[in-house]
């Protein structure tokens, strides 16, 4: 089995995807009424993207260029960031191996020691499932509601002037159980009234139905979907859920903005009387309760009231503006990728090392069978003049630390899996500077020479491991030009 | 005794004040009726369980009504949004309009609103 490990910044995901949210804001609040309102779903669309796809941008161009990525490891200044050892990437685990990246890079992003760690990862886990079983069990039983309605009885023309001009027009369906008109339905597109709506009122009845298809064709429904699972991967990020409100917002907007060009700008009065109606129609005979804020709807119908045919300027500065965020977009996935925020370690084939100690330092006992026929399954890292006593020990490659530790024979040693079976060790330690459960990146300094436990000077034991079995790490030096 | 029932409860009610009827019977009649599929009525009939107005026997899913017409009143929507995790549906469908009712003030004043900016 083929490992990958991605290495990525918490900070860099969280930072660039509530950046761009924050570019989006200010756009949003500078031009709204000056640019289509159906920009802005779009843009919220990009930023949902963005914020899922460094995960599975990392890996499939990871898995490209992984040699070529391996020279840039050495030199690249320590990131904080996280590890993720998962399984061969494939389409199917693009997904969870997403999931997970955000949970390892959340739980590394404070630089929390090993359990701590662990048990960030527990709750981010815990936040998703929560909220996405929320989502999935709201989906469900609105969903079964929506099936239980019953057929809309009106006069045949009616329905025909509705429909006029759509291929397959959708179903006009009532329920008792809404207050709202909505529609679903990908295949067999259902547009639902509530009851209490008045059937003979044909101009609301041909508003709302105009509404609807809007959202149908545009396929509004997948996009919700699409920002709910955003919001439930990112759920301790406060811009997401920002984002989740306000592009379900502009999504309704948007689509107010369609009917309108499809009705008529002058029609906008009347329109918005239409939602008003909708809206009353929800009380039913009941005496009006004032408990609850209206803002929303007041805000929507000062939209509507602004809606503007935009000029051709305008709709050209869209077309810029998306495409510039998409450049810029694609540019910091590249980049990013480029400079090593999406690291890829090398695969088993390809496993390297760093030289782990002060380039002063050479090996004073090679890997292998000595002339007094005595096997020894690590090399000797020393100094032939002067003392070693004290210099840097830094690891050899990225990796988790597994196990820090002191016996007689070792001394204080410590060591590293860098996933794939490989493991290295470190021993005859002066000091050890890193703690178990420690991610630390290729050239990270990890401790100081010393002569602790069995040795006869300050020297450096230096281990690698496939799985159980002990390799010549002088086989996978990488040599010290690169 | 009352029962609170929603219009596609009723419509499985009626059926079986008809008389007693299967759930395959049921389910017959009320895709010739109403469209629905065979899942769909099982679940209505389910919830008219639930809710006492329904008893089932073996075999077969014998349905029959508990309660009688005049019994029935009708269920309200509101009923159904704002329970803890069981959130609205305008957060995943196409809604036109959100789960927060306006005021008669408020509508009046958005009414104006409109009247003004024409």
């Amino acid at each position: 089995m083929s490992i990958h490990i991605v290495q990525l910044s918490a900070l860099q995901v969280g930072l660039r995807g509530s950046l761009m949210i924050a570019a989006v804001l200010a756009l949003r609040a500078c031009f709204r009424r000056k640019l289509p309102q159906r920009l802005f779903p779009a843009l919220w669309l990009l930023c949902g993207l963005r914020l899922i796809m460094p995960l599975s941008a990392a890996v499939s161009v990871g898995a490209k260029n992984a040699g070529a990525w391996c020279s840039s490891l050495a030199s690249a200044p320590l990131v904080a960031g996280g590890w993720l050892a998962g399984p061969a990437v494939s389409a199917e685990t693009t997904t969870e191996r997403a999931a997970a990246s955000i949970a390892t890079t959340l739980a590394e992003a404070s630089d929390f020691p090993g359990e701590i760690a662990w048990l960030a990862q527990l709750v981010w886990l815990a936040g998703t499932v929560l909220l996405a079983a929320a989502f999935i069990s709201t989906y469900i039983r609105w969903r079964r509601r929506f099936c239980a309605s019953l057929p809309f009885t009106a006069p045949l023309p009616f329905i025909e002037i509705l429909s006029a001009g759509t291929a397959s027009p959708p179903e006009l369906r009532v329920s008792d159980q809404i207050t709202s008109p909505l529609s679903f339905g990908l295949w067999h597109p259902v547009i639902l009234l509530p009851k209490g709506l008045d059937r003979s009122d044909t101009e609301t009845i041909q508003y709302i139905f105009m509404h609807e298809s809007v959202h149908l064709r545009r396929r509004d429904n997948i996009k919700k979907a699409f920002f709910a699972a955003v919001l439930c991967l990112y759920w301790y990020c406060p811009p997401v859920w920002l984002m989740y409100g306000l592009a379900n917002q502009d999504l309704e907007i948007s689509c107010d903005e369609a009917v309108l060009h499809a009705a008529g700008e002058d029609r906008k009065a009347e329109y918005a009387r239409a939602l008003l109606r909708v809206e009353e129609a929800r009380h039913g005979g009941l005496p009006l309760y004032s408990h609850f804020s209206g803002s929303g709807m007041e805000k929507r119908i000062g939209e509507i009231m602004n809606i503007k045919k935009k000029s051709a300027l305008a709709a050209v500065a869209t077309l810029l503006l998306i495409l510039s965020v998409t450049t810029v977009f694609a540019a910091q996935v590249q980049v990013g990728a480029e400079a090593g925020t999406y690291r890829e370690l090398p695969s088993e084939t390809e496993f390297t090392l760093l030289w782990p100690a002060a380039t002063a330092l050479s090996v004073t006992c090679p890997f292998g069978t000595t002339d007094s026929g005595v096997f020894v399954d690590h090399i000797t890292i020393g100094s032939t003049k002067g003392s070693a006593q004290g210099s840097e020990i830094s690891a050899a490659a990225d990796g988790f630390v597994c196990e820090v530790g002191w016996d007689s024979q070792q001394g204080n040693y410590l060591q590293i899996d860098h996933a794939n079976g490989w493991r290295t060790r470190y021993t005859h330690c002066k000091e050890i500077q890193v703690a178990q459960g420690d991610a630390v990146a290729c050239g990270q300094r990890i401790g100081t020479v010393g002569a602790t436990g069995m040795a006869t000077g300050p020297c450096l034991g230096f281990y690698l491991f496939r799985e159980a079995e002990a390799c010549d790490p002088e086989l996978y030096l990488r040599s010290s030009a690169e | 005794m009352n029962i609170k029932l929603f219009d596609s409860e009723l419509k499985v009610m009626e059926v079986l004040w008809r008389g007693d009827a299967t759930a395959k019977q049921i389910a017959e009649e009320l895709k010739r009726d109403t469209g629905w599929n065979v899942n769909t009525t099982y679940t209505v009939i389910k919830k008219c369980i639930a809710k006492g107005a329904v008893q089932r026997s073996e075999p077969n899913f014998l349905c029959h009504a508990l309660i009688a017409r005049k019994e029935v009143q009708q269920a309200e929507a509101e009923a159904l949004i704002g329970k803890l995790f069981d959130g609205s549906p305008e957060l995943l469908f196409a809604s036109l309009l959100g789960s927060k009712k306006l005021s008669g003030k408020q509508l009046d004043r958005l009414r104006q609103m409109i009247s003004e900016s024409e």
